[in-house]
């Protein structure tokens, strides 16, 4: 049993194994570094909310070993949930409630409920104290969630696609206050969307996951520099070899290859121009990798 | 728990002060003709005394009717847990450190309080409307426990409302809130069934007159002691909502196993 002041990763997963009918999360492992913020990518059903929802032990897996802030779960389970706030992609407070009545409910739920936080992230964010929710626009119940999601001193955030349907502004002033509270080191930040830009501006880590698999995980800038796309003529493409790449996109006007060793593919064919590339390229040709070439 | 029971109660005090409002439209329906019966134009201005009393007993019988409406309240709770799935709120008390028991329970509870309120307030009414009405006998029970009418049947109705809050209630869990017409098959189908044995009870009855008067008699005399009328439908809906709660209990910790 881990001590929880003296973990180094803030979340372990290892082999976690969840059956569905028509889906199977399989033998998903990855690390969440402590202080780190670990972006979580894939397509719409390849298996995030599955897997967010396993950590939280809301639904049970068949098997696999799951640790949160050092504690195993689900022996550990609600000592550990009240240091970890889940952030979603829809406010879970009723609609009827205004966040007078909810900062009273959430002194029940949290043993280290601070209203004074909750009321000054009201205040930095300009909502309303006695509004009903029902009016709030979309960013404004976001911003509502993170800020109760912030007034417990969790040490986890877990945020299942929470910056989807928002307006960049919004979404800037979100992920500044997540990089605020990666201010303490003991912060961690476990964020899946697919919004790739957003994990390109803040994440440390990214795990890519798609249809159930985990595909690809490590410290983002590294991934970043060892991928990259060839542009080259459909004859030219003709040269590679399968190992050599993960999927190529062709086209009548040529070809688009994603390697994912940059320096590897430079010796080997040299002459080709390896551009740099983005987590939503890498996300696109990953999806496509069954394939030896799509368009 | 109680900030759980609270934010119920902020989302359904609007629903019951309508409920508890429509229990005083009736109340008072009641309470003016108990009244004009008594001491006003029905009194002074009725052909004979035998319709005065006719009056006295109906109007008493609002109290009954008021205290029965009230007692619907119990469903604004059980209505809550789909719109706490609908919401995302289930989900997020699941994310949260605070067990399933209490997660279920407060509902549960919140079903027995608002039983336990509605009928000691109906209960109330009807004893109010009966004390102006005076003593006379029941409309429905005879005998020793003729004045007792209102609380009895009150008691009665609230023990069936609790069975079905609760039975409701783990239903709403079963299915995660989303109702279709297999749900609402399962919902009504026990009440359907003991409405229709109920009437083929009493159209069997009606065949033959002797042998139903002998009956209600025998009935009746069984229905003449304390444990019968109150003790029995109190301790049954007692018990059917515990199992009620940890079915649903049960129900809440395994979900995610099924698809």
């Amino acid at each position: 049993m881990g001590n929880v002041k003296t973990y180094e990763n803030a979340i372990e997963i290892r082999n976690l194994t969840k059956k569905y009918d028509g889906f199977t999360l399989d033998k998903v492992s990855f690390d969440v570094p402590k202080g780190s913020i670990m972006g979580f990518i894939g397509q719409n059903g390849a298996g995030k909310t599955t897997t967010i929802n396993s950590l939280l032990n809301i639904i049970n897996w068949d098997s696999g070993e799951i640790r949160l802030l050092g504690q195993e779960m689900p022996e550990h389970e609600f000592e550990v949930k009240e240091q970890i706030s889940a952030i979603f992609d829809v406010l879970p407070f009723n609609d009827d409630l205004s966040a007078k009545q909810l900062t009273r409910i959430m002194r029940g739920i949290w043993k280290e409920w601070d209203e004074d936080t909750f009321l000054n992230y009201l205040e930095r964010f300009q909502l309303p104290f006695k509004k009903k929710f029902g009016q709030f626009s979309k960013g404004m119940k976001m911003k509502l969630q993170i800020a109760a999601g912030l007034s417990h001193n969790a040490k986890l955030l877990i945020m299942d696609e929470a910056t989807t349907g928002l307006d960049p502004v919004v979404r800037n002033e979100i992920l500044d206050i997540f990089l605020e509270y990666l201010q303490d080191e003991n912060n961690s930040i476990l964020m899946s969307s697919h919004i790739t830009s957003d994990l390109e501006k803040i994440a440390d880590m990214v795990t890519f996951i798609d249809k159930g698999r985990i595909l690809l995980t490590g410290i983002k800038d590294e991934i970043l520099d060892n991928h990259g796309v060839v542009k080259c003529s459909k004859k030219d493409f003709r040269d590679f070899e399968r190992e050599d790449y993960i999927s190529a996109r062709v086209t009548d006007f040529g070809a688009e290859v994603m390697v994912n060793d940059r320096s590897k593919a430079a010796k080997k064919y040299s002459g080709a121009v390896i551009d740099k590339t983005t987590l939503e390229e890498i996300m696109l040709f990953y999806v496509n990798r069954d394939k030896n070439q799509w368009s | 728990m109680k900030e759980l029971i609270l934010r119920d109660i902020y989302l359904i005090r609007k629903n019951l002060l309508i409920t508890f409002g429509i229990f005083v439209v009736i109340f008072m329906l009641g309470l003016l003709s108990v009244l004009s019966a008594k001491y006003g134009n029905i009194q002074k201005y009725a052909f004979d005394s035998g319709l005065i009393n006719e009056v006295l007993q109906t109007s008493a019988a609002f109290g009954i009717v008021a205290g029965v409406i009230l007692g619907t309240a119990v469903e604004h709770v059980y209505n809550l847990i789909k719109k706490d799935y609908d919401c995302g709120w289930h989900h997020y008390l699941m994310s949260s450190g605070i067990r399933p028991e209490a997660i279920v329970g407060v509902k549960y509870l919140m079903v027995v309080i608002i039983d336990i309120i509605c009928l000691m307030t109906g209960v109330g009414g009807c004893q109010l409307l009966k004390a102006i009405a005076g003593a006379g006998e029941g409309l429905l029970i005879k005998g020793a426990f003729a004045n007792q009418e209102g609380m009895i049947i009150l008691v009665w109705f609230s023990s069936i409302l609790l069975i079905i809050g609760g039975y409701f209630s783990a239903l709403e869990y079963a299915y995660k809130g989303k109702s279709n017409q297999k749900t609402d098959i399962i919902k009504f189908l026990p009440i359907m069934v003991a409405i229709i044995a109920g009437m083929i009870f009493f159209f069997i009855m009606e065949q033959d007159e002797e042998a139903s008067k002998r009956l209600l008699l025998a009935l009746f005399d069984k229905l003449q002691n304390v444990t019968v009328l109150y003790i029995v439908p109190i301790v049954t809906s007692l018990v059917v909502t515990v199992i009620c709660y940890l079915i649903s209990v049960r129900i809440v910790k395994k979900e995610g196993k099924r698809v």
